[in-house]
């Protein structure tokens, strides 16, 4: 049994000791929204972020997180109230086949909590883990561009 | 593909882990980050009973200048490492180095003890389990064949360590433990060479410190790595220097590490003959990069050609002197 917070809430669940948290999320939570790609830790799809840091959950061993905070692509939003970077890569065309994009918003949303106002090689480097082979990458890095642009101008 | 079955254990301290390791011997292999360790499982190239989690030591978890250099715990993340002002400060070069390792999410988790204990590396071995089922098992794998080296009798897999050349060339040591004693030794006399079985850490030993020791002053140095691509890259070729500048701008010390072209980190000991009160200029560059190509020994068991391999590592030598050596300028000028 082990005890850890998905997606801001506590929750308790059996779970052996050989199971990766990128299984526990899609075989006993059901959460599907993260994906399974290489399973080598090469392409990024299974991104999720572990206290706060994006790392591969294909890779992380589901009682590794015992106590610790997980957050999926689940927790970000949903269809009623997208979050911000959901709605840019909407408008910007970041999303075509759609495999990479819970990824890579996971990788984005970290990048912008501890770096609100990253350069574009900042940008690139955090999505560096994520493998794209639809949009040549220039879609996704302009419409993570755009929001940390809207949120300079909040702050201004 | 899921993983095979296993018992996880995480114990609390350093002794706990040392007494786990006595008692489960060859069944037992430890876990740091995870990042080669989960692939490993996966393509079934490591089927152990017990799995020793070792992200409980927070003892293990420590960096701290002292008066002889920088003291590293062996759990310390990548991305710790990374984001430490001590070595983006003192240790650039090595910064550097860091952020070239893989990708964020990868340095978020594998720790700088696991990046030295990396196994050695080979196409023909790193492979899933359906696509080794294709050719039979190699040398390293008990069969008796090596499909990297035509009637090669020993296993050439590489080493692919990104810091353990730069390491060495820093004079790095680091500390042994188990159960029974503590050593400690120069990094350099940690890899054996050997293919299948790249340091010389037995069964029942853990790695729990590096300790890298003061750069003197006119010291530079720095690492050049041949890579397919910029992100999620295993070298194909990495060359580490230091360079000490003695009086009217010779060249008083010289270091030159190679990496990613032979079974271990090698040391281009002839160098250091081409030295007596020589000037840096572009005579003596291709000299030491004739040396370093000479003392390379890649083979074809990568995805890049290995004569190309030798003769990038000619190309990184000259780059990674030239930066060192304007690093020794900066640092005199301070």
């Amino acid at each position: 049994m082990i005890r850890f917070i998905l997606n801001g809430r506590e929750i308790e669940v059996e779970v052996p000791p050989h199971w990766t948290l990128l299984r526990l999320l899609r075989e006993r939570l059901e959460l599907k929204g993260t994906k399974e790609g290489c399973g080598i830790g090469e392409c990024g799809a299974c991104t999720v972020l572990l206290d706060g840091m994006p790392v591969n959950s294909c890779l992380v061993l589901a009682p590794k997180v015992e106590g610790r905070r997980v957050e999926t692509i689940e927790g970000i939003g949903n269809k009623e109230s997208l979050h911000p970077l959901q709605k840019s890569f909407i408008e910007f065309g970041a999303v075509q086949c759609g495999f990479c994009t819970p990824g890579v918003l996971m990788s984005a949303k970290s990048l912008l909590e501890r770096n609100p106002h990253p350069t574009r090689e900042e940008i690139k480097e955090a999505i560096s883990g994520n493998l794209c082979r639809c949009t040549g990458y220039q879609q996704i890095i302009e419409a993570i561009e755009a929001v940390v642009n809207h949120l300079k101008r909040e702050t201004i | 593909m899921n993983l095979p079955q296993f018992e996880f254990i995480q114990p609390r301290s350093v002794e706990e882990t040392c007494d786990l390791l006595k008692k489960h011997g060859e069944e037992a292999t430890l876990l740091a980050g995870g990042t080669a360790l989960i692939v490993y499982l996966r393509y079934r190239l490591k089927k152990p009973k017990v799995v020793i989690g070792l992200k409980g030591l927070t003892g293990l978890n420590y960096l701290s200048q002292q008066k002889e250099g920088l003291t590293i715990g062996s759990m310390v993340t990548l991305e710790t490492l990374e984001r430490s002002p001590m070595i983006f400060h003192g240790y650039p070069p090595l910064n550097s180095a860091i952020q070239q390792i893989a990708v964020p999410p990868v340095r978020n988790q594998a720790t700088l003890g696991g990046n030295i204990c990396l196994e050695n590396r080979c196409i023909f071995y790193n492979q899933s389990e359906f696509w080794r089922k294709t050719q039979g098992p190699c040398l390293r794998l008990g069969g008796g064949v090596c499909y990297a080296v035509e009637k090669g009798k020993r296993c050439q897999a590489v080493y692919s360590g990104d810091l353990a050349p730069l390491l060495i060339a820093l004079n790095a040591k680091v500390k042994i433990l188990s159960a029974q004693r503590e050593r400690t030794l120069p990094l350099a006399d940690f890899f054996t060479g050997r293919g299948e079985k790249p340091n010389i850490l037995n069964q029942d030993e853990l790695l729990t410190e590096i300790q890298i020791p003061l750069t003197e002053p006119g010291v530079g140095y720095a690492y050049e790595k041949l890579r397919v691509r910029e992100g999620m890259e295993f070298p194909m070729a990495g060359v580490a220097v230091r360079i000490k500048r003695g009086e009217n701008g010779t060249i008083e010390q010289i270091k030159i590490v190679l990496g990613a072209v032979g079974t271990a980190p090698i040391e281009v000991t002839k160098a250091s003959d081409l030295l007596v009160g020589q000037k840096f200029d572009d005579k003596i560059l291709e000299e030491f990069s004739n040396q370093a190509m000479e003392a390379a020994r890649p083979v074809g068991n990568q995805i890049m050609n290995s004569e190309y391999r030798r003769k990038m590592v000619g190309v990184l030598t000259k780059r990674a002197l030239r930066r060192a050596w304007a690093m020794t300028e900066k640092r005199e000028s301070s």
